[in-house]
């Protein structure tokens, strides 16, 4: 890769508690407080390196987190690196989901935590669709392509379409069809 | 807690990972036909109330399959979950990392990034749509649900706060 080396290298007990840090307190977009801890403050990444590896974290499937631990990987001690980074992020929410799984397991069916859970999930659902709202309005999204997003909302939605037949039908041809558009 | 074993858990939430392009939302229609219909775990409320708990926890979305893990096979259940959905995305990203090179400058990855991104929205909008479903099918949930839409794009509050507020509301029967 063309980009300059990152300036400073973490050691693994570095990497460990920024992490740490990250998982325990990163509500949903953790990514603002990657930037700001690799980039910012400890001069990690270039913000060129941080930028490449977030649109690649955004191509790969999987759980964003991971995919960024294993991209930024080759600079920050290889495997035990990321087996660390790995560790380190889940740790702390781990332990909440276990606490708060025990607590729902307990008192889930209790009339005023069912009163409690009725609200909390459509703002949960709120949460979700206006990341989607954000996705849909970038740039990328104004085009004709746009209508398989409506597509694929209306077989999975409505008709439940499995995730795998939506990538054996709607996203080949929506591959296909980005191929054949005539680039800006 | 319902008897379901590691490794029909590890199986489900193991290609879960695997089609999770665009990160854990886009997943969540899947996640929900997978375990409320298919192998019948959970039912739609309760599938609902572990996502807006997992999705409310500080930490990776990632939770959201660690606490769903938890409540079907306890604390193995969560470790297994938790692994099976992130590792079999890191093991092809670093596979991919290798061929990355040669990819980057092609035709084909444009084509497969600009046609992957409007079916991760479409798929995003339907995990929501179907989360509202599970909670409670009435106009309040739906009104709550808008209202916090328009307090993410508008404002620049805290989601733990619109949580709580939903919460709020439901402990006083408003929703």
């Amino acid at each position: 890769m063309s980009a300059p080396l990152p300036r400073s290298t973490p050691t693994l007990a570095q990497l460990f508690r920024e992490y740490f840090v990250i998982g325990a307190t990163g509500f949903g977009g953790s990514m603002v407080w990657l930037r700001r801890t690799f980039v910012e403050k400890h001069g990690w990444l270039s913000a060129d390196e941080f930028n490449e590896a977030l649109s690649l974290c955004q191509f790969l499937p999987g759980p964003m987190v991971f995919n960024y631990i294993v991209i930024v990987a080759r600079h920050f001690h290889g495997v035990v690196g990321m087996l660390v980074s790995s560790i380190a992020v889940m740790l702390m929410p781990f332990v909440f989901a276990v606490l708060v799984g025990s607590l729902y397991a307990r008192y889930g069916d209790l009339p005023d935590v069912q009163g409690l859970l009725r609200g909390v999930g459509p703002v949960a659902a709120g949460l979700v669709l206006s990341l989607g709202a954000k996705t849909a309005a970038a740039p990328a999204m104004r085009n004709a392509l746009a209508v398989f997003a409506l597509v694929t909302f209306v077989a999975v939605a409505f008709f439940r379409v499995s995730l795998p037949m939506v990538f054996v039908t709607i996203v080949p041809l929506a591959i296909l069809a980005a191929a054949l558009r005539k680039p800006r | 807690m319902t008897d379901v074993s590691l490794l029909s858990l590890m199986f489900e939430f193991g290609v879960l990972s695997l089609l999770a392009f665009g990160g854990m939302t886009s997943v969540l229609p899947e996640m929900q036909r997978r375990l409320i219909d298919a192998n019948g775990w959970l039912d739609a409320r309760t599938f609902t109330e572990l996502y807006s708990l997992g999705y409310a926890l500080p930490g990776p979305n990632v939770l959201v399959g660690t606490i769903i893990g938890f409540h079907l096979a306890g604390v193995a259940g969560a470790l297994v979950a938790t692994i099976a959905l992130s590792l079999p995305a890191s093991l092809f990203t670093l596979f991919f990392m290798r061929i990355w090179h040669d990819f980057r400058e092609s035709h084909w990855r444009r084509a497969v990034q600009r046609g992957l991104l409007p079916v991760t929205v479409g798929l995003t909008f339907a995990g929501g749509y179907l989360v509202i479903r599970g909670s409670g099918d009435n106009w309040q949930s739906y009104a709550l649900a808008a209202a916090t839409i328009a307090l993410v794009l508008r404002t620049s509050m805290h989601p733990l706060w619109m949580i709580a507020i939903g919460g709020a509301l439901g402990w006083f029967g408003l929703v």
